[in-house]
C-alpha cells in the first residue's frame, strides 16, 4: 500500500474511502479503541486479587523468586511485563494526542520488545519441544548475564554469581556448564510477525538519529510533513500495529495462564480481540533501510 | 533509621524532586526558545539545514519528557524520549565540542552537567530479568528512593546539557542574544546541581551507594 520510493506520503482520496472506518480519522479513531479495549483486557486480567501481592507497588519490595511457587513466579513475571506494557502504551496515547510522531515510535519499540517477551514465552508454552525450552532457557540466562555484567561494570560474571547460575540451572533440569549463547533482541523479535521488520524501522529510523532519516516524512523517521491528515495517518498507522502487538502479546498471556491453572478467559477474549482487529487493518511496507544500515 | 535521620532524607527526597521540577521546566524554556530560532531561521535563511531538522525531532522529544510529573515509574516512560533525543543532538553537540575550545563557557557547563552522565539502556530493552531489579536500574522493585531520585535528576540534567549546547550552537548561526540566555539557563541548572551533588555525596558516604 504504501510506495517504498515515497519520501512525503500521504492517503489519497480513493484510499481513504477504502480504510478501516473509512476515512482517516475514523481509522485512527477505530485503533484508538482497540489500544483502550485491550487496555482494559489486560487491566481487568490482572487486577484481580490472585495477583495483588505481585504487583509492583512502589511501596513495598517485589516477592523474591524463592519466596514464590513455579506458578505464581510465572504470574509475576507476567504481571511485570504487562506493567511494563501498559506504561508505555499510556505514552503512546498521550504522545497521539500531542500529535508526536517521535514520541510514539520510541515509546511503541518498547511495547514491541514487551510483546516479543511474553509471545516467546507462550510459544514454548504451546509447543513445548525440547528445543523450545532450551532456546528459552538460554535467552533468559543470556540476558540475566549481560544485565548483571552491565550493572557491574565487568565483562564476565563472578565467581559468586557463576555459581548461582548453575545452582538455578539445577533448579530447572538444565545441568549444562556451558556459558549462555549470545542471543540478540532481533532473535526475539523473530518470535512476532514482522516482528523484526518493525524493530528496524522504529530502531534506524527513529532511536538513532541518522542524518538520512531527519529530512524525510514523519513515517520514516522526520521531521518534514504536508498536513495533518497525512500525520494523522501515519499515528493511526502506528497506532494500529501497536494494537496488533497488544493483543498479540494479551493472548500470550492468556495461554501461558491457561497452561498454569484453569484460567481461560484471557486467552478467549484476547483470541476474540485479535479475530476482529485482524479484519481491520492497513498493512505497512518498510522502506529499504535507512542509509548506513543493512 | 531515627526520627532525625528520616526527616533528612525526606528533605533531600524533596530536595531532589523539585530539582527534577525545576529542569523540566528549564528543558519546556529551551524548547520555546527552539521554537524562536526556528522562526527566526526560516525568516533569515532559504536553505535546509540538518541541524534545524534534527533541533525539530529532539524538539518533539523534549515536549514528550516534560509532560510526565515525577513519580516512581517516570524513569520508565522518560528514558526513550530522552534517549532517542540524546541520539539525534549528538552530531551537533560532537562538532560543536570539537570546534569550541575548553574555554568556552557553553562546552565548560556542558562538561560539568555531564559529569555524572546515567545510563538508561535497561529502561527501554525490558526482559524478565531487568524488570525484578529496582526502579533506578529498569526494573520495578523498590530502590533507594533518593538515587532513584538522583538518577531523574541526572538523566534531566544530560538532555538539558545536549539540548541546550545544540541550540547553543545554532543560535550562533541564527540569535547570538539567544545564545546568551541559553548560557544563563544552563549556568543556573549547573549550580542548582552543584548544590545537590554536595548533599548526594554526604548521603552517598553515610549509606556506601552511588548514584551513577
Amino acid at each position: 500500500m504504501l510506495d517504498d520510493a515515497a519520501q512525503d506520503w500521504s492517503p489519497e482520496p480513493d484510499l481513504c474511502s477504502s480504510l478501516p472506518g473509512g476515512s482517516v480519522e475514523a481509522y485512527h479513531d477505530l485503533m484508538l479503541n482497540f489500544i483502550r479495549e485491550s487496555l482494559k483486557l489486560i487491566a481487568d486480567t490482572f487486577s484481580r486479587p490472585e495477583f495483588d501481592k505481585m504487583q509492583p507497588d512502589y511501596r513495598r519490595k517485589l516477592l523474591l523468586p524463592q519466596d514464590l511457587s513455579v506458578e505464581d513466579f510465572v504470574r509475576q513475571e507476567l504481571v511485570l511485563m504487562m506493567y511494563k506494557a501498559r506504561l508505555h502504551t499510556g505514552a503512546v496515547l498521550a504522545a497521539d494526542s500531542q500529535q508526536n510522531i517521535h514520541s510514539i515510535a520510541v515509546q511503541f519499540r518498547v511495547v514491541l520488545e514487551c510483546a516479543a517477551n511474553v509471545v516467546s514465552f507462550a510459544n514454548m508454552a504451546a509447543h513445548g519441544t525440547p528445543s523450545e525450552y532450551k532456546r528459552q532457557v538460554n535467552m533468559r540466562e543470556y540476558e540475566a548475564w549481560s544485565a548483571m555484567t552491565k550493572l557491574t561494570g565487568s565483562t564476565d560474571l563472578t565467581a559468586e554469581m557463576r555459581e548461582a547460575l548453575m545452582e538455578a540451572r539445577m533448579e530447572v533440569r538444565y545441568p549444562s556448564q556451558k556459558d549462555p549463547k549470545r542471543t540478540t533482541i532481533s532473535d526475539k523479535m523473530s518470535q512476532l510477525v514482522l516482528g523484526r521488520e518493525w524493530y528496524a524501522h522504529l530502531s534506524e529510523r527513529f532511536c538513532e538519529g541518522d542524518e538520512s532519516t531527519v529530512s524525510q516524512a514523519p513515517l520514516y523517521g522526520g521531521v518534514v510533513s504536508k498536513d495533518s491528515e497525512s500525520l494523522q495517518f501515519v499515528r493511526a498507522l502506528f497506532l494500529d500495529h501497536l494494537a496488533h502487538y497488544l493483543i498479540l502479546m494479551a493472548t500470550g498471556a492468556g495461554l501461558i495462564l491457561s497452561r498454569i491453572s484453569d484460567e481461560a478467559q484471557l486467552l478467549e477474549l484476547g483470541l476474540e480481540l485479535l479475530a476482529r482487529k485482524s479484519q481491520a487493518s492497513v498493512p505497512m511496507v518498510f522502506p529499504a533501510p535507512a542509509e548506513g544500515h543493512t | 533509621m531515627d526520627k532525625g535521620s528520616d526527616t533528612n532524607t525526606k528533605s533531600v527526597l524533596r530536595s531532589i524532586h523539585d530539582a527534577c521540577v525545576r529542569t523540566q521546566v528549564r528543558l519546556q524554556t529551551l524548547s520555546r526558545v527552539n521554537e524562536e530560532l526556528d522562526v527566526a531561521y526560516c525568516s533569515k535563511f532559504e536553505s535546509v539545514s540538518t541541524v534545524r531538522l534534527r533541533l525539530g525531532k529532539a524538539h518533539a522529544h523534549i515536549q514528550a519528557a516534560c509532560r510526565w510529573e515525577i513519580g516512581p515509574d517516570v524513569l520508565h516512560v522518560l528514558s526513550p524520549d530522552i534517549r532517542a533525543a540524546t541520539r539525534i543532538l549528538r552530531p551537533i553537540v560532537a562538532e560543536f565540542l570539537a570546534r569550541e575550545g575548553e574555554a568556552n563557557e557553553l562546552n565548560r557547563i556542558h562538561q560539568q552537567l555531564r559529569s555524572r552522565h546515567t545510563k538508561l539502556e535497561q529502561f527501554a530493552h525490558p526482559t524478565p530479568f531487568v524488570l525484578t531489579l529496582s526502579r533506578d536500574a529498569g526494573g520495578f522493585d523498590e530502590p533507594v528512593w533518593w538515587l532513584y531520585l538522583a538518577k531523574v535528576h541526572l538523566s534531566l540534567c544530560g538532555i538539558l546539557a545536549e539540548y541546550g549546547t545544540a541550540l547553543g550552537s545554532f543560535a550562533e548561526e541564527v540569535d547570538d542574544e539567544k545564545g546568551s540566555e541559553i548560557v544563563a539557563l544552563l549556568s543556573e541548572a549547573n549550580s542548582e546541581l552543584s548544590t545537590l551533588q554536595n548533599t548526594i555525596n554526604r548521603l552517598e558516604s553515610v549509606e556506601g551507594v552511588q548514584a551513577q
